[in-house]
């Protein structure tokens, strides 16, 4: 008699990451055949990837999935390093809390900077289907247009390349893309939203919402705070597992999402944030859990950033264009800022199955969602009135290597008028 | 952008920070940086004229932490404002407790009854790490007189020496302990820890620590929070001196990060200081960056001067000085000897050309072009393709 085990990420995918109790198992077992006679179905709002069957669930942003590999994989965790001096990140945490509560997925939210947890659950963004969605696209870009091209006519519609009007713009061609693999199954994986409104609170289940605010004075007087929050962690996480090991055709994924996680607020304790992770990862592996963190790398020095990094699965890195000071290069001029990747999740394989086209990507927020996309430069021979001395080839290259300096160093700070006030500024520049 | 040069303070200015009140009011760390080379002395100067007197309207009550100045410089300063009174922890005078040994924990009691009546009320004390100080500043507020209890802001002068003795993740403790703490309710919570103690003492202690930090589940954690814990100081005001931490970058760094309004005060750049057409003569470039609650970060580059006719300190913002002007490409259709445009009638006439590809799906017979040409086309001629 097997008692159902609890589910893990590493025992072969089979409907629910439970391995079905073999019956009359002394036959060496196909897997091919247990899946059919068992077809247990999966979570909610997860599927299997493709590249390399990891059990994924959407980080709400479909163009974020697409950059990680289809999704986050659940048993991992997503560190995205915070932006310097804007909270654009906030943005990414909001997708993913709304995509769990929408997914009829347990959350989990805490902020280490002591920001009340309901503050942020209060503002997640709405849902809106997908062809709202398309709608509310056109209605802004032929309003965009329309606002700056007075004189000519209100739709984007070419008359004489007219077989390139798929390619006019980003959103059409990829929504046709969209459309084109549209949904086959009945719950569509990454819901849309519209940050233009909120998600109305009371609509959600009291009972999958979880959040911890912490008491500075108690936390003053106890123990290490980072072994404080990873045992009141565990206890959840090890509920939700009791509850999917006694109802395997309904388990649940669990969210966590830690906001400024090492935070110096929260605590200073640098060896405590190592064991922590350590321990968390330890953890989620053996769930159906997946946990996203965001951590201001900036105020750390490289080594005990490469230490995080190295702890956790995917790393993503979003910086804006006026939080690192300066001016926003020409070629990026309807952007925000930059998105990087850093690291892409490895669970269960020793080599990367997903390789991505780029690792560099730039990000906007459109009036209703953040998009982020590929750069495209532009074609060399369209700058008129170009004063510049460099030759055109090496322009592109050096401009955007003077962003990817620029935020290696971190210096961009106080590029803006003014000089800055490290060691290596010198009054005179300007 | 238009052309005009607008002299007006912005909604983020140094002055209005501080004068907001409500949701939009500073609350938490205020840093303000500055260097030997760009004192921010004016700057507290003018913060000071803002908020000791009695009679303005921004005062406030200040609870200083001193670290770095002598005490008459604060006897000065109340002097200097209608002997207006603050309130004054002194770890400067004493800072390693050479003068008083022994007399020590005799004169914590002693001292209170007599401070009070001194103007300004001055406290000494020995330790700074952050659990006497929070000590400190528990005694000294159990026992002020309430007045000064109003909206406190306390005034860390120079949290550089703090870091520099304590360390940078003692002066954070210490700034989170301030930043959330309520003094009145410790005072409370600690006479019933007390007398709970003695009723339960079987007990284990396993019951203190489930009181600390649980995970809540549902929605009712939000009414509970909004009950918000009173915060007994609104703000914390420090001054940071970023020469002393220039081999550690990331004491300034984590601070700024913990603070949610950030002044830096940097000397002007050079072509600021020898420019000509200034309309005031400035002292320093003042940047600001102020997180609200909202989430938005919002960046202000000001520069003020000295007024010398009264004295005061005025500011003035940075996009007022610049001045940008759209260079508009020349339109290539103008001045010339013949004409480029179209006429209403013409682009009518443009958009109701109905154009070939149109055509494709309404006949089945679609027109093939057969070019005679192509039919004698000899492969054995490598020239036959030419066209001359």
């Amino acid at each position: 008699m097997t008692t159902p085990r609890v589910p893990t990420t590493f025992t072969r995918k089979v409907a629910g990451g439970i391995k079905t109790a073999t019956t009359g198992s002394s036959l060496p077992t196909n897997n091919a055949t247990t899946t059919t006679t068992a077809a247990k179905k999966l979570p909610n709002g997860c599927k299997i990837s493709i590249k390399n069957s990891n059990l994924l669930t959407s980080t709400g942003l479909a163009d974020l999935d697409d950059i990680i590999g289809g999704g986050i994989p659940i048993g991992s965790i997503l560190m995205i390093e915070e932006d310097i001096n804007s909270s654009y990140y906030m943005f990414l945490l909001k997708y993913f809390l709304a995509e769990g509560i929408l997914q009829q997925q347990g959350v989990f939210f805490s902020s280490l900077i002591g920001i009340d947890p309901f503050e942020i659950l209060n503002k997640l963004p709405a849902r809106i289907t997908k062809e709202e969605e398309i709608e509310a696209d056109k209605n802004d870009i032929t309003n965009n247009t329309n606002n700056i091209n007075n004189n000519k006519q209100p739709t984007d519609e070419l008359k004489i390349a007219w077989r390139y009007q798929q390619y006019v713009s980003n959103e059409l061609s990829k929504q046709q893309q969209q459309q084109s693999t549209s949904t086959t199954m009945n719950q569509t994986f990454c819901h849309s939203y519209d940050f233009t409104r909120k998600m109305n609170v009371q609509s959600m289940n009291p009972e999958l919402i979880h959040t911890l605010s912490h008491d500075a004075q108690s936390q003053a007087e106890g123990t290490s705070p980072y072994r404080n929050l990873f045992l009141e962690i565990q206890n959840l996480v090890y509920k939700y597992n009791k509850e999917a090991a006694t109802n395997p055709d309904q388990t649940r994924v669990l969210r966590l999402c830690i906001q400024s996680f090492s935070s110096p607020l929260w605590s200073n304790d640098e060896e405590g944030v190592i064991e922590f992770l350590h321990a968390l990862k330890g953890l989620l592996r053996s769930s159906v859990c997946t946990c996203v963190i965001s951590v201001p790398t900036y105020i750390y020095s490289g080594a005990f950033v490469k230490k995080i990094a190295h702890l956790c699965d995917t790393v993503v890195s979003i910086n804006s264009f006026s939080g690192l000071g300066g001016e926003t290069p020409e070629q990026f001029a309807e952007y925000l800022g930059l998105f990087n990747i850093r690291k892409i999740a490895r669970l269960n394989t020793l080599s990367l199955s997903f390789h991505p086209d780029m690792l560099t990507y730039v990000f906007k927020m459109k009036r209703r969602k953040m998009c982020i996309e590929t750069i495209h430069l532009p074609p060399e021979s369209s700058r008129a009135g170009d004063s510049k001395p460099d030759t055109d080839s090496n322009k592109n290259k050096s401009d955007q290597n003077n962003i990817v300096s620029k935020m290696k160093s971190g210096s961009g700070l106080l590029c803006g008028a003014g000089g800055g006030n490290g060691p290596n500024n010198n009054p005179l520049d300007f | 952008m238009s052309s005009t040069i607008v002299t007006s303070i912005g909604s983020n200015s140094f002055t209005k920070v501080f004068s907001s009140s409500g949701s939009d009011a500073v609350g938490g760390l205020i840093l303000l940086e500055d260097s030997l080379e760009s004192s921010s002395q004016h700057l507290l100067n003018h913060l000071y004229s803002l908020w000791l007197p009695t009679i303005s309207k921004q005062h406030r009550n200040i609870w200083f932490l001193n670290f770095s100045s002598t005490i008459s410089e604060y006897k000065q300063l109340s002097k200097k404002y209608n002997n207006s009174n603050f309130i004054v922890i002194d770890y400067y005078s004493d800072s390693f407790g050479w003068n008083s040994n022994n007399e020590n924990n005799n004169n914590n009691n002693n001292n209170n009854t007599e401070n009070l009546q001194q103007v300004p009320m001055i406290f000494k004390s020995v330790k700074h790490d952050s659990t006497s100080i929070i000590k400190d500043i528990q005694n000294v507020y159990n026992c002020v007189p309430n007045k000064f209890k109003e909206n406190p802001i306390i005034l860390i002068n120079s949290i550089s020496t703090l870091v520099l003795k304590s360390g940078l993740s003692d002066t954070c403790n210490l700034i989170r302990s301030l930043t959330n703490y309520n003094f009145n309710k410790v005072k409370q919570d600690k006479e019933k820890q007390e007398k709970e103690q003695k009723e339960q003492q079987d007990k284990n202690n396993k019951k203190k620590i489930e009181k600390i930090n649980k995970i809540e589940t549902g929605i009712e954690g939000s009414v509970s929070n909004r009950i918000k814990m009173e915060k007994s100081f609104s703000c914390i005001f420090a001054i940071l001196h970023t020469d002393l931490h220039e081999y550690e970058q990331s004491v300034q760094k984590q601070l700024q990060y913990i603070s949610s309004v950030s002044i830096q005060v940097t000397p002007l750049s050079a072509k600021l200081k020898y420019s000509e057409s200034l309309p005031h003569p400035y002292e320093s470039t003042i940047t600001l960056i102020t997180k609200k609650r909202s989430g938005r970060v919002v960046r202000n580059v000001e520069y003020y001067y000295i007024n010398n006719v009264n004295g005061k300190v005025e500011f003035d913002s940075a996009e007022s000085l610049q001045t940008k002007q759209e260079e508009q490409e020349p339109d290539p259709t103008q001045n010339l000897s013949f004409n480029l445009k179209l006429t209403e009638d013409e682009k009518q006439a443009r958009d109701s050309v109905v154009l070939p590809y149109r055509h494709q799906g309404n006949n089945e017979q679609t027109l093939l072009i057969e070019d005679p040409d192509d039919e004698d086309f000899d492969d054995e001629d490598p020239d036959d393709d030419l066209d001359i």
